[in-house]
This record gives C-alpha cells, sequence and structure tokens, in this order.
C-alpha cells in the first residue's frame, strides 16, 4: 500500500529529477538512474521540507541513494513531526 | 597553515586593514568564533557570524569568548530574507517555500549574503563537509564565468626552489575532482590561473602534465592532455598554458630546453602545475610536503564566482584563521 505522503514524495521527485512518475520506484537510483546532479539532491530535500513542514539534514540526506531511502528518510521525519 | 608561515604573514599584510567582509555560517563551532575574534581584533578581516544568536552567545560564555564587537545574523530574524528569496527564485525553478527553507540554513544564507554583495567571501567546512560546500556553492554563488566545475589547488612553498613563481607553485586539481575530462582539465586550468593572479599576485604560466611529452606517447591518457591544453587556448587566448608535458619539462630549464623544440613560455618556469587526475595530484602534493619539506597551503576551493573556503573539519584556530585570510585576498578589488 501507499501512503498519501508517500505518493507526495514520489510525486515531488518525479518533478525536481524531471522524470515521468511511473519512473520513480524504489529500486531506482538518483545518480546513476535519474543522472542526478548534486543540486537536485539539495533542491529535492527543501521541496520536502516544504511541503511537510520538515527539517532535512542535508548531509545526512544526502546519504539516500535511492527513491526507497529517500522516501523512509522522509516518512521518519515526518512520523518524528507529529 | 601555520602562524609561523611566512606565506601567510606576507598575505596578512595584503588584507590588513581591508576591510573584507567574511561570512561564517558555523558561527556556532568555538574554533570559529576564536578565529574570527583574532582576524577582527588583527584587522584582517570583518567577520559576519551566521546562525543562532542565543546558542553562539551560549558558545562565547562557556569559552571565555568577548563576541560584543562581532556581527551576528541569524537567517530568520534578517530583513534581508526577502530580498534574498527573489534573488533566489530569480535562478531556481525551486517554489518560494522551498527557498525559504534553504535559506533558513546558514550555509545558504551565508552563501546569499556573498551572491547579493553583502559579504565578500564565505569561510566554513570546520562542520560542514567539502561535499556540501561545493554543492552550496554551485547552487547559490555559481561559477565564475568560462568555469564550470569546481575544484580544488594548493599552493606549495618549496625551500631552496628557485623556479615557480618565488619558489612557489600551484598544484591542482589535488583533493576534488577524481577523473576529470578534458574539459574539466581546462576548467581546473582556468580557474587555477585566476586563483594564481588573486593570490600570488603573478602572470600564471600553466603547464598541463602528463607521463609525455609534446607527443612523446600517443596513449589515449596524453592525449587527453592535449585536448584539455587545446580547450584552454580555445577557451583563453591569452593565457600562457603549455603541454602535454612531464613534471621535469614544466619546472626545469635546462630539461626543457631538451625536450621542447619549440618556443614556449611555460616550458621550464611553469608556476602552475595541472594534474591529470586526483591520484597524480593528491601523490604529488603529498610528496612534495614530506620530501622537500614544503609548506602546503589548501586544498582551497576555486572555480566559484565568489571566494569560498572550505576548511579542513580537523582544522585549528591558527589553520582557520590563514584560511580567512587565503579567502580575504581573493576578494580583494572584486
Amino acid at each position: 500500500m501507499v501512503n498519501e505522503n508517500e505518493e507526495k514524495i514520489m510525486e515531488i521527485i518525479a518533478e525536481i529529477f524531471e522524470v515521468q512518475q511511473d519512473q520513480v520506484t524504489k529500486d531506482k537510483n538518483f545518480v546513476n538512474d535519474f543522472k542526478a546532479k548534486s543540486i537536485k539532491i539539495i533542491e529535492m530535500c527543501a521541496t520536502l521540507e516544504d511541503e511537510f513542514d520538515i527539517e532535512i539534514d542535508m548531509e545526512d540526506a544526502r546519504k539516500n541513494s535511492t527513491v526507497g531511502e529517500a522516501i523512509d528518510y522522509t516518512l521518519g521525519l515526518i512520523a518524528a513531526n507529529k | 597553515m601555520a602562524e609561523k608561515n611566512t606565506f601567510i604573514s606576507q598575505l596578512k599584510e595584503a588584507v590588513y586593514g581591508k576591510g573584507i567582509r567574511v561570512v561564517f555560517p558555523e558561527a556556532e563551532e568555538p574554533r570559529i568564533l576564536e578565529a574570527a575574534i583574532i582576524a577582527q581584533k588583527e584587522s584582517l578581516a570583518v567577520p559576519i557570524m551566521i546562525g543562532n544568536r542565543e546558542k553562539i552567545f551560549q558558545v562565547a560564555q562557556e569559552h571565555g569568548f568577548d563576541i560584543s564587537q562581532l556581527d551576528i545574523i541569524t537567517p530568520e530574524e534578517s530583513s534581508s530574507i526577502e530580498r534574498y528569496v527573489s534573488l533566489q527564485l530569480e535562478q531556481s525553478t525551486l517554489r518560494e517555500g522551498a527557498v525559504r527553507k534553504l535559506l533558513r540554513k546558514p550555509l545558504f544564507f551565508g552563501l546569499m549574503m556573498v551572491k547579493a554583495g553583502d559579504a565578500d567571501a564565505m569561510v566554513g567546512g570546520a562542520v560542514y563537509e567539502t561535499a556540501s560546500i561545493i554543492m552550496a556553492g554551485t547552487m547559490v554563488t555559481g561559477m565564475k564565468e568560462g568555469v564550470s566545475t569546481p575544484s580544488s589547488f594548493f599552493i606549495m612553498d618549496i625551500p631552496g626552489f628557485k623556479g615557480g613563481e618565488g619558489g612557489k607553485l600551484i598544484f591542482a586539481d589535488c583533493a576534488v575532482l577524481p577523473d576529470p575530462t578534458a574539459e574539466e582539465l581546462a576548467d581546473i586550468a582556468i580557474a587555477s590561473a585566476e586563483s594564481a593572479r588573486a593570490i600570488l599576485g603573478c602572470e600564471p604560466r600553466v603547464a598541463m602534465l602528463s607521463f609525455s611529452t609534446k607527443g612523446s606517447s600517443l596513449e589515449p591518457q596524453a592525449e587527453k592532455i592535449v585536448q584539455a591544453t587545446r580547450i584552454v587556448n580555445e577557451r583563453q587566448p591569452e593565457l600562457l598554458v603549455d603541454g602535454e608535458f612531464q613534471a621535469d619539462t614544466a619546472i626545469v630549464p635546462t630539461i626543457a630546453k631538451k625536450k621542447v623544440k619549440e618556443e614556449s613560455p611555460v616550458a621550464g618556469k611553469a608556476n602552475i602545475l595541472i594534474f591529470p587526475d586526483l591520484n597524480s595530484g593528491n601523490i604529488a602534493y603529498k610528496l612534495v610536503q614530506r620530501l622537500a619539506n614544503a609548506d602546503a597551503i589548501g586544498p582551497l576551493l576555486q572555480g566559484f564566482a565568489k571566494p569560498i573556503c572550505d576548511l579542513s573539519r580537523g582544522a585549528t584556530v591558527d589553520d582557520i584563521i590563514g584560511s580567512i585570510v587565503v579567502t580575504a585576498v581573493q576578494a580583494i578589488d572584486r
């Protein structure tokens, strides 16, 4: 089951990395699959911070190399923020 | 970058009383606070401390620092924030809320101050990782015109060496780009030339290094250096650059005379050495440092539109003061 927050995170990832939404699956690697430049990782974090009103440590977030890791990391922060 | 370093002493004279405004996004770090206080007292820079005001005062109190003369800015309380948001939105596809979130972070706020002209340079990296400084610098200040890749350099001050620029050489890149393409090598060369002008105050003579001199090897690794040299020539025809050269050809006039048949403004008298990759650059600087007892000042970031310094996370207060001076020198006359 994909919950509402997870869906929104995937939507943001598709928007920032300029890929089709069906390309955004948990196993995708930001660098290898999306050819992501580091600026895109910052943009993703800032957009997620804005969307969910959370604070992301950019240095921690950079260790998330896949979509799945980024989703789990963000959901963890959302849960901690409640 | 110890106090005893005579080259740093020369640079201190160059920045003394110039009022270069240096922004510190890690103001809650005691080493940074102490270095900033000293830099201000000695008129080496005008420090601007970014961070949580209460936390900064608490750290100062714990360490017995007098910070009454320091300018402290907490991003979310700053009256400049709206102007900075507008500036960032002009060059970004990010939504406004995301830009606001970013600019609440001291690193991004500090860099935006430099971009907006409210500060002249940034010194960070005592807490942040190098990758974070590079990412944020690329995003906020952007790159120098004609350069698209951030890189780094060392100033090697080599006792007893008569060549280079008064016994000094610039080595690049020894810390950032693992396996640069020909285009990236050209970026490193152009940025290093600019660094040499700003810090050593000299006319750059750039040698593109290889294991081959002027076609003595036809291996693709040497061909890449030939191509990089050509790109630099195309982009900056007035810059004195030549290669591919072996290291001795670049810095020893008698060897250069033997190995380079045509007239070269660089062979035998280079003051900047561009290494083919990070392996060779990093090995070279460490060997020269250890075997020739050279002072290795750096790594210093280059290629950004504004002077940005990435400290080593193990930097001492003296190291930080040295970095403040080297960074401030790059901001003079900008």
